[in-house]
């Protein structure tokens, strides 16, 4: 590479960037205004930029510095030579090279502390060399990476990989690089294109292999396992006992169903199936485990290569996008917003002056508790501020949306995991699909998607349904769900997120089948209560806070999912609910209702007898054989 | 919880004078520095004796978002009283309270007993003065109070005393028609109107105000 040879060009900077001349010009000059002129012409700048005059700081800064230390003009020469020979090296490339450069530093600095002609010579004392490198450490070093954010031009990188069919070609990445048209022609004069398509290829085909090869071993160690499984289970088996295969039986069963293993664990004749199980629900947490990074790895490969299709799946499966981390790059994709044309935050002033302003900060001042408890004062105030920035940004770029209370609800979320700057963009591609319809003038409509749980509910459970009709109830109790995407309601960031993840990636009305989901999942506690509108309203309301999640939204989610893909909206739209045929979320949205309807048999009690039934006969049979065989084996040692 | 009576009580008045505040501090005795906007409509209990009959309130505490008005006042069917909130640090929130009156006589009973509450008089900076609340409230029928939530001044009170004139319209009414009404008949509910007594013979007019077990 270019920065390696460049190390081995040694050279002795007195009077050689900065003849005696300059130097003796640079101490004559009274002001600041006269040193930066004279700096400028022998630097060959041109003044007015940016760029310019934060060179120039760097050299007064140092020039300065030299007249403080009272160094004489060979010193200073050797000073600014340093620093223009540091600084040229440093922005030569795009990439990354801080180590390189202070490398370069400390070769110059020792090249003129001691004397060794022609490779060195003694410009600074032993004391002075070790000032002179602290100072470069202190100014230009420390703030390397924004000088090289100032000096050097931004690479984006586009990969696109491709698999042919044909298995015996190789998938060879084909690596497409795109400028910025700033200073192009200094990037290209320091990097050529071969050179940086170089780079850029083995930067890929490294990566590349490090994937394949991390998946492999992943693939290894997965067959490993089950291999093991398959012969733990064939091994015991093949001890033919009547008690070890009852209890792989009962094992299996368990593992079905929770709330079975729970009483059979109570009952003490069952210690050895109890072991199993414990070591059992080891292996469940160490695949969880495993399987929490293989998806985290899944995810990070859809969005380098930057399919949205995969993200939407992984976003509404199990788990979710599972880190902020993951999620502030995710969302962005999922909403199409170019992260590198972010626009600028708002100017806090103007928008203060909003209309919105008073009604925003009674909401914003009351969501403290949508912070972390541990969270210091200071810094949640700070970020309040930038929530009311956030959301009167928004309502500013779009006219036509109306705040609501709880629409603070949603920005919070956002802002908690996406920041500023990156949050008000999602807020706004938010609000202009997904939630365009509760920021009308006038609630109507948010009343009318709020009543779409009813058919949802209707179709799935005819008693609740009719419960719920007759107790006169409505649909109000889950306006503070849906409209606020569940911030409101349920306690923990986690689970807020995780329905975030699935709202993003699915149809807008996602937010009323979860809302459906959770009273279909509590079926039982509603049907419980006084069918009188004020019972059945209050226990409702309070439902997603007094969820018994047991750590996880996971059997909602799924159930939401399940809901959406037997009833799409616009099936029941079309087919029973005609009031909502025209309702323009179900007509645009199509695009994101399955192409087929899921038909699942409705699982009924005696379907699970039946289950029970059979289940029981089979170990009974079990028992037979194991009897008759224990018969003809004392019969035959008895003969 | 057994109880002789049943009256729904509305809170209602503009965002952030305190609503859901007064609410918690008369149902649950507390006061919670970190508050929520309320989104729609929430309620809470509270029973209370008066004059030996147990009475339990019902009490409605809505959003105060102008845009939330549609939603929460379907919510005033049927309410018997409804305690009208406003913060004296603010007098836009005091000059609001016309327009919820007659928001409430014209979705709620209308022999509705009302008291206007003023909140937060612990505050120094007081900007809306007490004769000029009660001038409101006897303008209009209302009977007038003032609370802090935040210590609890006054907030038990307003509520007993809402209770207690909706207790003595209920009380003398079923006093003058003893006879023709089948009062107290153990294990039923029966609900009745604060209009005229003549109302409550009627079975088909009855509404879920108050019950009388």
């Amino acid at each position: 590479m270019d920065w390696i040879d460049f190390r081995m060009k040694r050279e002795l900077l007195v009077w050689l960037d900065f003849s005696q001349d300059t130097v003796d010009t640079l101490m004559r000059c009274g002001n600041a205004a006269e040193t930066r002129s004279v700096l400028s012409d022998r630097l060959h700048i041109e003044r007015g930029t940016d760029k310019a005059e934060i060179l120039l700081d760097a050299f007064q800064g140092c020039l300065a510095y030299s007249k403080e230390k009272k160094f004489t003009s060979d010193k200073i020469s050797v000073m600014l030579g340093i620093l223009n020979r540091v600084h040229n090296f440093a922005c030569q490339t795009s990439f990354e090279n801080s180590k390189e450069t202070v490398q370069v530093l400390r070769d110059f600095i020792l090249s003129h502390a001691y004397l060794r002609p022609p490779f060195a010579i003694e410009v600074f004392t032993n004391k002075e060399s070790q000032q002179v490198l602290q100072y470069f450490m202190d100014t230009y070093i420390r703030h390397f990476k924004l000088y090289k954010y100032v000096f050097t031009s931004r690479i984006v990188m586009d990969v696109a990989l491709e698999f042919p069919n044909e298995p015996e070609e190789v998938p060879t990445p084909e690596p497409e690089s795109e400028k910025e048209p700033i200073d192009e022609a200094l990037a290209e004069a320091q990097m050529p294109d071969d050179e940086l398509e170089e780079i850029i290829r083995t930067a890929v085909t490294g990566n590349f292999q490090e994937m394949m090869r991390r998946f492999e071993s992943q693939i290894e160690e997965t067959v490993r396992q089950t291999r093991e499984n398959i012969d733990g289970l064939q091994n015991k088996d093949q001890d033919g006992e009547l008690q070890n295969s009852s209890t792989t039986l009962q094992n299996s069963g368990m593992s079905l169903n929770q709330s079975e293993k729970q009483k059979n664990s109570e009952s003490p004749g069952m210690q050895e199936a109890t072991n199993v199980d414990d070591e059992n629900e080891e292996f469940e947490f160490i695949k969880k485990r495993e399987a929490r990074q293989a998806k985290i790895e899944q995810i990070e490969v859809a969005l380098r290569v930057g399919d949205v299709a995969s993200l939407r799946n992984l976003a509404s499966q199990t788990g979710g996008l599972l880190e902020d981390r993951l999620r502030r790059e995710c969302w962005p994709l999922l909403l199409s917003i170019d992260t590198n044309r972010l626009p600028q935050c708002g100017d806090r002033k103007k928008l203060r002056a909003s209309k919105h302003y008073e009604q925003v900060k009674l909401d914003v001042d009351r969501s403290v508790k949508r912070f972390p408890d541990r969270m210091p004062e200071k810094q949640r105030r700070s970020l309040q501020d930038q929530l009311m920035d956030l959301i009167l940004w928004v309502l500013e770029e779009e006219d036509d949306l109306h705040y609501y209370q709880g629409y603070h609800d949603v920005c919070v979320t956002v802002l908690r995991v996406c920041g500023l700057r990156l949050g008000q963009v999602i807020a706004k591609e938010l609000s202009k699909r997904h939630l365009r319809d509760y920021m009308c003038p006038t609630m109507d409509q948010t009343r009318m998607l709020l009543d779409f749980i009813m058919p949802i509910i209707k179709e799935e459970d005819d008693e609740l349904h009719d419960f719920l009709l007759e107790s006169d109830v409505g649909t109000i109790f889950a306006l503070s769900w849906v409209i606020t995407w569940y911030g409101h309601v349920l306690a923990e960031h986690k689970f807020i997120v995780r329905l975030f993840d699935l709202f993003l990636a699915s149809h807008p009305l996602m937010a009323v089948y979860t809302a459906a989901a959770m009273v279909l999942h509590c079926a039982d506690d509603v049907l419980d209560q006084e069918c009188d509108m004020p019972a059945v309203h209050h226990t409702l309301v309070n439902l997603p806070g007094t969820l018994d999640l047991s750590g996880n939204l996971e059997p909602i989610i799924a159930l939401a999912n399940t809901l959406f893909k037997k009833h799409p909206p616009s099936y029941l739209a079309k087919t029973k609910y005609e009031a909502y045929e025209n309702c323009s979320l179900i007509k645009e949205f199509t695009h994101m209702e399955p192409t087929e309807r899921l038909v699942i048999r409705r699982s009924t009690s005696s379907q699970k007898f039946i289950q029970l039934l059979s289940a029981s006969l089979t170990v009974a049979g079990l028992i037979a054989v194991a009897y008759n065989y224990m018969n003809d084996f004392f019969t035959l040692n008895l003969l | 919880m057994s109880y002789d009576y049943l009256f729904k009580i509305v809170l209602v008045g503009d965002c952030g004078v305190g609503k859901t505040q007064i609410r918690n501090r008369y149902t649950l005795d507390e006061f919670n520095p970190q508050s929520k906007s309320t989104i729609g409509v929430e309620f809470a209990f509270k029973t209370v004796n008066i004059d030996g009959n147990e009475v339990k309130g019902q009490i409605w505490d809505t959003s105060g978002e102008e845009r939330y008005r549609a939603i929460t006042s379907a919510y005033y069917r049927g309410s018997v009283g409804a305690v009208l909130v406003y913060d004296v640090t603010k007098p836009k929130t005091f000059e609001a309270l016309e327009n919820w009156a007659s928001q409430l006589r014209q979705y709620a009973d209308e022999n509705i007993v009302v008291c206007v509450v003023g909140n937060k008089i612990d505050l120094p900076t007081r900007e809306v003065s007490t004769a000029e609340a009660e001038r409101f409230a006897r303008g209009n029928g209302f009977f007038y109070m003032e609370t802090s939530a935040l210590d609890g001044t006054g907030v038990e009170s307003a509520f007993r005393q809402v209770m207690k004139k909706i207790f003595e319209i209920v009380d003398s009414r079923q006093q003058a028609r003893k006879k023709t009404v089948r009062a107290g008949s153990i294990g039923k509910t029966r609900s009745i109107k604060l209009t005229d007594a003549d109302d409550v013979a009627e079975p088909s007019k009855f509404s879920s105000c108050c019950k009388q077990m």
